[in-house]
């Protein structure tokens, strides 16, 4: 399988194979990431859909990325994701992964039901405390793992904003975090 | 990037909910894919397409080609159009000289047309319009007796003494009975019959002037005092 700069660059002369070779290696993750931003699994799968009948169009007008398709993909995700945010209201964000937790994945051992409790407390802060830029950079940054450079050319601002939005969101988190595990306790 | 104790342990918990989302289902991912390779395969076709036009595009491009070739070129088409058209001629000779000259024979009899009448020439009165009288000079009409050629030529003409002009006037004059007596007498002038007096007038001496003024009636009775 072609990878990285080769599999673009086949992929911009619309090679069917990097084609599908991006698709399948790509639409489960945006599809991950547009599920935990819109909690939806028919929006998520609907929005994977648009992503990458764009990367089509593009491609087929000879535009599209040149450098980083993970970044591309995910910045096209991300825009779909806020225009229909402004759209229709969803305000159960994050459902997804506390069904997860609460279906039993982990061993109810003390110390699991001690994380199952924090990672809970996590996910209700994320979806109560945190402004949606916020939640966008802690998802960008610490669920899909890009870089500050990425998130601020995926959400459009300037690395040092984009460094501020981070650490006001973990100091949001904690504080939450803190004030719920003392209700807890 | 250094975190704060604190933080570290946040970052590990968002790390950890990193693998707790749900998955793509299978189901979805496969109707999405099939979706996405059709897709693919419009653009495709599209593409080929606009390659397609694109290559025909460079390939009706004009090839490079030297100015000497290409002045070679144009004096050989020259050449040859000027070939064609002198043998065209040749062979059509009789055709083009025909039209030749039917053009030039129109614009002849246009010419003629276009002159005046050969009477203006043969009289040279000047200061007079042409009139129909001027044909009984001919001496062919003189000798008939038509009428109205007669009475035309009975016009006389003001400045213009001929020789022929008394003659016809003499023989209008013997012939202005024939059309009195067809009852048309016509208001031309000179033509118009003279009424004749049934009385004469019984005092002409008081005014010699007036003589169309009705005479006064002289028989008023006498005033009494």
């Amino acid at each position: 399988m072609k990878e990285g700069v080769s599999l673009l660059k086949a992929a911009q002369k619309l090679d069917e194979e990097a084609l599908t070779a991006i698709f399948d290696q790509f639409a489960p993750a945006i599809y991950k990431y547009t599920l935990r931003l819109c909690h939806d699994s028919i929006v998520a799968d609907n929005i994977v859909g648009d992503v990458f009948a764009q990367l089509l169009e593009q491609f087929g007008a000879g535009k599209g990325p040149r450098t980083n398709l993970r970044s591309y993909l995910y910045q096209t995700a991300y825009h779909l994701v806020v225009d229909r945010s402004r759209d229709n209201q969803h305000t159960a964000p994050l459902e997804v992964a506390a069904e997860t937790y609460a279906s039993g994945q982990f061993a109810p051992t003390q110390s699991q039901i001690e994380e199952r409790v924090m990672m809970e407390a996590l996910i209700s802060a994320m979806n109560t405390e945190l402004t949606e830029d916020q939640r966008h950079v802690i998802i960008l940054r610490f669920l899909e793992d890009f870089s500050l450079k990425e998130t601020a050319e995926i959400i459009g601002k300037e690395v040092n904003n984009i460094k501020v939005i981070q650490n006001r969101g973990i100091a949001k988190l904690r504080k939450a975090m803190g004030l719920q595990l003392e209700e807890d306790w | 990037m250094g975190f704060d104790p604190q933080d570290k342990e946040i970052v590990r918990l968002l790390t950890r909910l990193k693998d707790a989302d749900g998955k793509y289902p299978p189901d979805l991912l496969d109707a999405r894919r099939q979706r996405y390779l059709k897709q693919m395969g419009q653009i495709g076709l599209g593409t080929g397409v606009r390659a397609g036009l694109n290559n025909a595009g460079k390939a009706g491009k004009t090839p490079v080609l030297s100015s000497a070739t290409s002045t070679v070129l144009e004096s050989v088409l020259l050449v040859a159009i000027v070939a064609e058209t002198g043998t065209v001629a040749y062979f059509y000779r009789d055709k083009v000289a025909e039209v030749f000259h039917k053009i030039t024979k129109e614009s002849r009899v246009q010419e003629v047309s276009s002159s005046p009448s050969p009477v203006s020439t043969g009289q040279e009165i000047q200061g007079v319009t042409p009139s129909p009288a001027l044909s009984v000079t001919n001496p062919s009409l003189t000798l008939s007796a038509s009428p109205t050629a007669i009475e035309l030529s009975s016009t006389p003409i003001p400045g213009v003494v001929d020789e022929n002009n008394t003659i016809n006037t003499s023989s209008t004059q013997a012939l202005n009975v024939n059309n009195v007596n067809n009852g048309n007498n016509g208001h031309h002038y000179g033509q118009t019959p003279k009424p004749e007096r049934t009385k004469e007038p019984k005092n002409n001496n008081n005014n010699n002037n007036n003589n169309d003024k009705p005479p006064k009636d002289n028989s008023k009775p006498p005033k009494t005092r």
